[in-house]
């Protein structure tokens, strides 16, 4: 992520906060007082005076109801020479406040401090600062001027005085520089994101620690924080704890996408807050600018920064036992950088503006980087044709779209024969490997490989992955269609070789989709809905058996399957959610894709079929 | 019991040496000095009145006790005979219920205990009469415990003795083991029937004698006709068959085809055993045996033709190899691969053809894989036929080599590889590649779907490469990126091979440069990180892996390695080394040695397993093609 964007989530959330963080009836508000008082302590800076208790067994310190005499906080520096007072304010700094909002008032007290008591018998110099987090102008910055103008430069004889003012940079400078760590959350975060923070630095991404409790860790801290009712200031704080996050993987290896993924696990979290209040702008407008400037934006930078790498050949090869259990390790991250980058791809697609000329050339651009990206990853890493479970349908479709986008079907027929041959010779037992579990448990996948045994709950006998490479090769012209549907039905399905016999072992696949349930657009981002809804058996040959003959026909049929299945079953998209979301929802929850999201393309409504 | 200190009565006697540190003489004259003593029986009884003082009884002491005399004058036949003598006496001294378990316990102790005093156990046989129920019994036990091991002669001599010394017994023992159809009583049988014939059988002997011929002359099981055909064996190498016994013989081959397959045995044996066989007797079995010998001989027969042809090949000491060998040898093809020993004699002839002929050799084993490549191959990567390998290493291999890399018959080009790979060929042979417009397609095509190793598939392509260079129709291509493929598939050995080879080949070099950067930025993507997360569930099916590698390399190493086998595997606990505590004695400590083999994997057999599948599916193809239009055209020939 790169420094500005930084900057702007820092900002964003400084800028959410409140003077003092205290209890409401809604809950804590968070005040910046807390990041004031962190700051002074990673200054090494002696709290002399707060604004709060810092006891207490909820981890939320209380307010202290004394007399402040202008002192928000104050602090002792090392050597007990000199007494920083910190007159905090929650707002802009201009004419109108400077009265209303007591800036003058609070300033003269502050700097008129009482340094009688023992604690303060050294200090020489005082020095009042006055810490903003919200915007000034010319007026407000001259009041302060003339105030310090007019304050001296001594208190009593013998102390020095002088005044200092923080504005939101300042500040956001310097957490910038010296806070980007859990201190910066609210109190009582603290311990938990500490923990989070550590792990992150010790786990490398998709290890077993790193599922089992990085992950589980993480989601229950977003629970915490994007409650239901949650407001703005969570919201943004979700962005501010990933700076921080980030700031602690430097020695992980595995920073980079083990940070994506925690990111993704918080935009899902933050999405479903939006999806719950929809009626909270500055919620909405706060996921939207996390998801295109915070997400989307590190995908592009990931991306953009590794497109290189990725386009070596079997540069996503991992070699640990030198066995086929590697391989199979290999695909997964394959697929899972396929994912990543079908999500962009389609993200660009939504959140790219669409007003102008100039900007219809952009998306385009974006789409044409895109497909290069993937046809380099998909020639370079042959892992990328190898899909082990069936959910890899969704990266199926993701490459599917993303290329589609770019009206780069040529390299789709390449790309689609190519993985044709490769699945081909997975399902006949010469590639060494087994063919896609339908249960889509790796666990199983890697037992079968390991141990050389297919386990017995080991699944590859029904496909939804073939319904729906069958369904995208029907968005073809139908030269190119017919012959891939044709060899796709015929070798893969049905399992028969080109003489027609069947292959050794190879009973056919029994053709499967997918129909969500009626209310999966509420559910999908929050968990899998893979045992939920409709799951419908395709017959594609007639009632006395006949299998159908030629790529047509079998388009014919699909298409038929199509228009019934949309008759018969109302299909409804989930209002105010970027479909790229809901496609990292169900890759995250690994719930199956509806299949509507390609047929919308690849079976056009109220038109003619294609071929037909 | 007692303990009785055998030299001690030995030296008493005068017949072993009194002066410590005298080793045993390396002649025979202890030996025989033992002989002549025992011989003498007074002598004799006393002897064994000392060293049995404590009683005899039929247990293992006993026969210890017999068996520590060889410790003092060694296994020679004078020792063997002696102590037959003595064991001859001791059983004299016994009552008849116990004679008999005394040899019962004798046989009872099994292999290998039983080996140790059967060379004198025709000396008990020829000295005492037994009841025939019991020693057709007895018979059969001791020849089970020692039939498969080339030991046995003992067993068989004791069966002689009682055929000689005994007839009459002997006659009533080969009737009880006529009764029923064991392999074991009717080889006795046969045996007996042979020394029999032999022996002096005027008047009732002879009548019994033509009874039992008759008996299993006529008998209708195929089994009891062998034993009249196996017992010239027997009768052969007391004396030379007769010609009407020959005749006779030979006319037994034309009943059945079990019949002539059991003459083909017996023949066969004939000559690798017949004493003083005449040059036209030889001839006549060579003739008799090379006018049957064919494919559908059965395994036992073609074992006992491929013997017969080592044996020829033996007994002619000269350079020249006796005709008939190569031709025995190619005549019974195929022999069935799990017919090992049938295949290890086939080596030891083609060894043997080696040292005498080469050009001889590679005819016979160019034909040899016409229909036994498969299985020689096979064989070769056992350890049954690998010292052939490494006798066929020390000879120029070249034509050999290079006309079966090329042959049309699929399992011929992959023997052919095979033993490019393992005799270590340093280069292929050029002019094999330009014998054929296809050959240079062949071999490569042929290369891709066989497992080589790294050096021999680098030798393999600089060979084709060179004459790649002119070719057309999209192969210099194809090389081409083989050559990059296999240069990134075995990056250390391969790679290196080909810039050694390769150096004047501008299509090697040429390959070479293009991958040449790949590794560096194939190091660099790795280092992004752009594979280092893990995957759940990974490690511990690695882990699975490893296990599963481990059991196999155990098992593989256990039946590959007759030591190991036979050696118990002890896993030590603790310690950097290793002593052995054994009949009561601590050995040295050891230090605990390691070893291990390292090779290169082809790493794009597990990067792509599925590309990789398709090019041997590309290449199977493309060797169909280019093989189809020349049986197209051998199809035409005879088409009008």
């Amino acid at each position: 992520m790169n420094d500005e964007f930084r900057t702007s989530f820092l900002t964003y959330y400084i800028r959410s906060l409140a003077e003092r963080t205290r209890e409401e009836k809604r809950g804590t508000k968070v005040g910046f007082d807390w990041i004031i008082y962190n700051l002074g302590l990673a200054e090494d800076w002696t709290p002399h005076r707060l604004p709060f208790l810092r006891a207490g067994g909820d981890e939320t310190s209380t307010a202290k109801s004394e007399a402040e005499f202008g002192v928000d906080l104050a602090f002792v520096s090392p050597d007990q020479k000199t007494l920083r007072i910190f007159v905090l304010k929650d707002e802009v700094l201009n004419n109108a406040n400077w009265g209303a909002n007591k800036f003058d008032i609070d300033l003269r007290d502050a700097s008129a401090p009482d340094l009688s008591p023992p604690a303060l018998r050294s200090i020489t110099d005082v020095e009042v600062i006055l810490a903003y987090n919200k915007d000034e102008d010319r007026n407000g910055i001259e009041h302060f001027n003339r105030l310090v103008a007019s304050r001296g430069t001594w208190v009593g004889d013998h102390v020095s005085l002088r005044f200092d003012r923080w504005n939101l940079t300042m500040i956001v400078g310097r957490v910038k520089a010296l806070l980007l760590t859990p201190s910066l959350l609210p109190q009582r975060f603290f311990s938990h994101f500490s923990y989070i923070c550590a792990q992150f630095a010790d786990f490398r991404h998709g290890s077993d620690e790193w599922t089992h409790q990085l992950i589980p860790n993480w989601r229950r801290f977003l629970g915490t924080l994007l409650v239901e009712n949650a407001d703005e200031r969570c919201v943004r704080l979700l962005p501010v704890a990933l700076i921080i996050l980030q700031e602690h993987g430097g020695a992980n290896p595995t920073v980079e996408t083990g940070w994506i993924d925690l990111i993704e696990w918080g935009m899902l979290a933050a999405w479903r807050i939006v999806q719950s209040a929809p009626k909270k702008e500055g919620i909405g407008k706060a996921v939207w600018q996390m998801w295109n400037g915070f997400y989307v934006a590190e995908l592009e930078r990931y991306y953009g920064a590794h497109a290189g790498d990725l386009q070596v050949r079997h540069s996503l090869d991992i070699r640990q036992s030198g066995s086929y259990v590697d391989t199979m390790a290999t695909a997964v991250v394959a697929h899972w950088h396929l994912a990543r980058l079908g999500i962009l791809g389609i993200a660009y697609g939504e959140c790219l503006p669409t007003e102008t000329e100039e900007d219809a050339r952009r998306r385009h651009a974006a789409s044409i980087t895109i497909a290069n990206w993937l046809l380099e990853l998909l020639s370079a890493n042959p892992s990328t044709m190898r899909p082990l479970i069936d959910l890899h349908h969704i990266e199926l479709f993701l490459t599917w779209a993303c290329l589609m986008r770019a009206r780069r079907i040529g390299d789709v027929v390449t790309w689609l024969t190519i993985l044709c041959h490769w699945l081909l010779m997975r399902r006949s037992g010469l590639g060494q490997i087994p063919f896609i579990e339908g249960s889509n448990s790796m666990e199983l996948v890697f037992e079968h490989v390991a141990s050389g045994e297919k386990p017995e709950e080991f699944c590859d006998t029904s496909s939804v992955y073939l319904t729906c490479l069958l369904e995208l090769i029907c968005a073809l012209p139908p030269n190119a269609r017919d012959p891939l549907l044709e060899s796709v039905y015929r070798r893969l399905v049905l399992g028969l070789a080109d003489c027609g016999t069947p292959m050794p072992g190879c009973a056919p696949i029994d053709l499967l989709t997918w129909i969500p349930p009626a209310d999966w657009g509420d559910r999908v981002l929050t968990q899998s809905l893979d045992h939920e809804g409709e799951c419908i058996t395709i017959q594609m040959a007639d009632f006395r058996g006949t299998e159908p003959f030629g790529g047509s026909e079998i388009a014919d049929i699909l298409n038929k399957l199509v228009l019934e299945t949309r008759e018969k079953r109302e299909s409804k998209y989930p209002g105010g959610l970027p479909m790229a979301v809901v496609i990292l929802a169900c890759c995250r929850h690994r719930s199956p894709l509806p299949p509507e999201f390609w047929r919308a393309v690849a079976f056009p409504q109220n038109s003619e079929p294609q071929g037909s | 019991m007692e303990s009785v200190n055998a030299a001690d009565i030995l030296k008493h006697r005068g017949i072993l040496k009194t002066e410590p540190g005298d080793g045993m003489p390396s002649d025979e004259s202890a030996a025989e000095a033992f002989l002549l003593h025992v011989r003498d029986n007074n002598a004799c009884e006393t002897f064994v009145g000392e060293l049995f003082s404590d009683g005899i009884r039929p247990d293992p002491a006993f026969f210890q006790r017999l068996w520590d005399l060889h410790r003092y004058y060694g296994a020679t036949p004078s020792c063997s005979e002696g102590v037959g003598i003595v064991w001859s006496q001791a059983v004299r001294s016994l009552p008849e219920e116990d004679r008999q378990s005394l040899l019962g316990a004798f046989v009872g102790q099994g292999s290998p205990r039983v080996f140790q005093l059967l060379g004198s156990i025709w000396v008990v046989i020829r000295d005492h009469s037994f009841p025939a129920s019991f020693l057709a019994e007895w018979i059969t036990h001791m020849v089970r415990a020692v039939q498969r091991d080339s030991l046995q002669g003992g067993a068989w001599a004791a069966v002689r003795t009682l055929c000689v010394y005994h007839p009459d017994t002997a006659f009533d023992v080969l009737h009880l083991l006529s009764l029923r159809p064991d392999q074991t009583q009717l080889a006795i049988a046969s045996f007996m029937l042979g020394v029999l014939r032999t022996c002096d059988t005027t008047g009732p002997r002879d009548e019994s004698l033509r009874k039992v011929e008759a008996f299993f002359n006529d008998h209708l099981d195929g089994q009891f006709r062998g034993v009249v055909a196996w017992s010239w064996a027997a009768t052969a190498q007391e004396r030379a068959l007769t010609e009407d016994e020959l005749d006779a013989l030979f006319a037994r081959a034309e009943i059945s085809p079990d019949d002539r397959s059991t003459v083909v045995c017996v023949v066969c044996r004939l000559l690798s055993i017949s004493k003083e066989i005449s040059a036209e007797t030889a001839r006549r079995y060579r003739e008799w045996i090379g006018a049957r010998v064919s494919p559908s001989l059965p395994s036992d027969a073609k074992n006992a033709v491929v013997r017969a042809a080592h044996a020829l090949l033996l007994a002619n000491g000269g350079d020249l190899v006796p005709t008939e060998v190569s031709g025995w040898l190619l005549a019974i093809q195929p022999v069935a691969l799990d017919c090992i020993d049938t295949w290890q004699c086939v080596a030891g002839a083609l060894s043997g053809i080696l040292k005498k002929d080469l050009a001889l050799f590679i005819q016979t084993f160019e034909r040899l894989c016409g229909s036994g490549a498969a299985t020689l191959q096979r064989l070769f990567h056992g350890p049954q036929l690998r010292w052939l390998l490494t006798e066929m290493g020390g000879e120029s291999m070249d034509t050999l080599v290079g006309r079966l890399c090329v042959s049309r018959d699929t399992e011929t080009r992959r023997l052919g590889l095979f033993l490019f790979d393992s005799l270590g060929m340093l280069s292929f042979p050029l002019d094999t590649l330009n014998s054929s417009g296809v050959a240079s397609q062949l071999l490569f095509y042929e290369s891709q779907r066989v497992a080589l190793s790294p050096k021999a598939i680098a030798r393999i392509l600089v060979a084709i490469s060179s004459s790649a260079e002119a070719a057309k129709n999209g192969f210099r291509s194809e090389v081409f990126d083989e050559l990059k493929l296999q240069a990134r598939n075995f990056a250390g050995e391969c790679r290196g091979e080909l810039a050694a080879r390769g150096e004047a080949i501008p299509l090697v070099q040429t390959a070479l440069a293009e991958v040449s950067t790949y590794f560096t930025d194939l190091d660099r993507a790795h280092q992004a990180g752009i594979n280092g997360m893990e995957v759940t569930g990974h490690r511990r099916a690695a882990l699975v892996y490893r296990r599963r590698l481990s059991r196999q390399v155990t098992k593989s190493a256990e039946s590959n390695s007759v030591l190991l086998s036979m050696a118990k595997s002890i896993r030590l606990l603790y310690g950097r080394t290793t002593s052995q505590f054994v009949g009561g004695v601590l050995g040295p400590a050891a230090p605990l040695a390691e070893t291990s083999v390292s090779m290169e994997m082809p790493i794009l057999e597990l990067s792509d397993p599925e590309e990789m599948a398709m090019r041997r599916v590309h290449a199977t193809a493309a060797i169909e093609r280019l093989l189809q239009p020349e049986q197209n055209n051998a199809r035409g020939e005879g088409c009008p």
